[in-house]
């Protein structure tokens, strides 16, 4: 069973150069839940989700995660978060099983399954000791899902995640994302695509200068 | 966690190793440059070996620097990093110690070498090995402020000298003073203990104040 966990966003407004991206954006978020942002491009999808992860401060609004705010403590955050963004933030020199072991070691967290058997599931089984320098542009992007099946954490957030995937690799990490849900796990995703789980979907639209 | 940080960053080091030697190729040809723009006259060269050595010294760390910086920050590693919880003087501290690791101890390697071509008196032999050792990981940790800083700007370069060499003048001219008194046979002693002060002072200061930089770079 996953931990308990809250998220919860109230009046947030964000501001970049002295264009407001958006204002009075309020979301909450707790266990089995998923949250779609959606927004058409430059609505600030991308920079939410930086400012949930600690990367950009709100203008105004608060940001709690089990009733502590994001803006004090993050340490209780970090430890139960995985992001994964545009930057896929694995090393081209490194092979796909050194990445992925080096994440594992780093967050210190217990291991839920063998590299081989993640590396296995997001289909890239033989590619395991090859250079992430060699891979395509979706296989790169599944080395970094495979995080999602090798580290323990209960809250996923992922920008845009689809991309790059193929068909069979969008419907693989639908399951991958409905799974998660049903085990009492919570997403964010920014998706431009319809996206189909077993469970209720969530969703907030961020609209240029208000919600 | 600092041993899993230097063991990747060793790692990556090792996977692109002809990047190691521009730091080291850059420091030779300078060096040999001199005796060629300036005079080959024994006496002169000896006169000003210690100083061509350590400015030499400083700008071949401040060569080596980006690639360490930002191809993590470009690739998104970074964040990645800061999003395990790992406090960013930890990155900042296991970065310079590769720095100076597979850098600066190349540089000393070499430099009695340098000091002989130079006409380096015998008696400052020790004294410009010690002094290197001692101020060059100073070196890699002001470059370190200096680089978190600039890591998010498309070309920082020149923007990272400006900030980093002001910070640097201490370490040149306790560094160069211990070589030249020891080449006039006077006691060194004083300029080394100052070296080892400024050291103290950057291990404990530098890795914090870089490691903030680093944080504002990665929220642009």
């Amino acid at each position: 069973m996953k931990s308990s966990f809250s998220l919860i966003g109230e009046q947030l407004a964000l501001f970049r150069g002295d264009r407001l991206l958006f204002k009075q954006c309020n979301f909450d978020l707790s266990n089995g839940e998923t949250l779609q942002i959606k927004g058409e491009n430059g609505a600030g999808k991308t920079s939410l989700l930086r400012m949930i992860c600690g990367f950009l401060d709100p203008d105004e609004g608060k940001l709690n995660f089990n009733q502590t705010s994001l803006l004090k403590d993050r340490s209780e955050f970090y430890q139960q978060t995985l992001y994964l963004g545009h930057q896929l933030g694995i090393k081209s020199n490194l092979t796909v099983a050194e990445n992925l072991a080096f994440y594992i070691e780093i967050n210190g967290a217990s291991q839920r399954c063998d590299i081989s058997e993640a590396v296995d599931k997001v289909g890239l089984a033989g590619f395991e000791n090859q250079l992430v320098a060699h891979l395509s542009q979706g296989q790169k992007r599944r080395v970094t899902l495979a995080r999602l099946l090798l580290e323990e954490a209960v809250l996923w957030i992922l920008d845009e995640p689809f991309v790059a995937l193929d068909v069979k690799g969008q419907h693989w990490l639908q399951n991958t994302l409905g799974e998660h849900a049903k085990a009492g796990g919570g997403i964010i995703l920014t998706s431009h695509q319809a996206i189909e789980l077993e469970v209720p979907i969530k969703s907030l639209t961020l609209q240029g200068g208000g919600q | 966690m600092i041993l899993t940080l230097l063991k990747r960053e060793i790692r990556l080091i090792n996977r692109k190793r002809s990047e190691l030697l521009n730091p080291i190729v850059f420091f030779i040809l300078v060096t040999v440059l001199f005796p060629f723009g300036v005079s080959p006259e024994p006496a002169l060269l000896q006169q000003i070996a210690p100083g061509v050595i350590w400015v030499c010294a400083l700008l071949s760390v401040l060569l080596s620097l980006d690639s360490l910086y930002r191809d993590d920050f470009d690739d998104g590693s970074l964040v990645q990093l800061l999003m395990a919880g790992v406090a960013p003087g930890l990155i900042v501290l296991a970065k310079s110690m590769c720095n100076w690791l597979f850098t600066a101890i190349p540089l000393i390697i070499v430099s009695p070498l340098i000091g002989i071509m130079l006409n380096l008196s015998d008696s400052a032999f020790w004294a410009m090995v010690v002094s290197l050792l001692l101020g060059t990981p100073s070196v890699c940790l002001i470059a370190a402020i200096g680089m978190s800083l600039t890591v998010g700007l498309r070309k920082g370069g020149i923007l990272l000298a400006l900030l980093v060499l002001p910070l640097y003048v201490p370490i040149l001219i306790f560094g160069a003073m211990a070589v030249n008194a020891a080449t006039m046979g006077q006691s060194y002693s004083g300029q080394l203990l100052f070296l080892a002060a400024i050291l103290v002072f950057t291990v404990s200061m530098a890795p914090w104040a870089a490691g903030a930089a680093l944080k504002i770079s990665v929220s642009e």
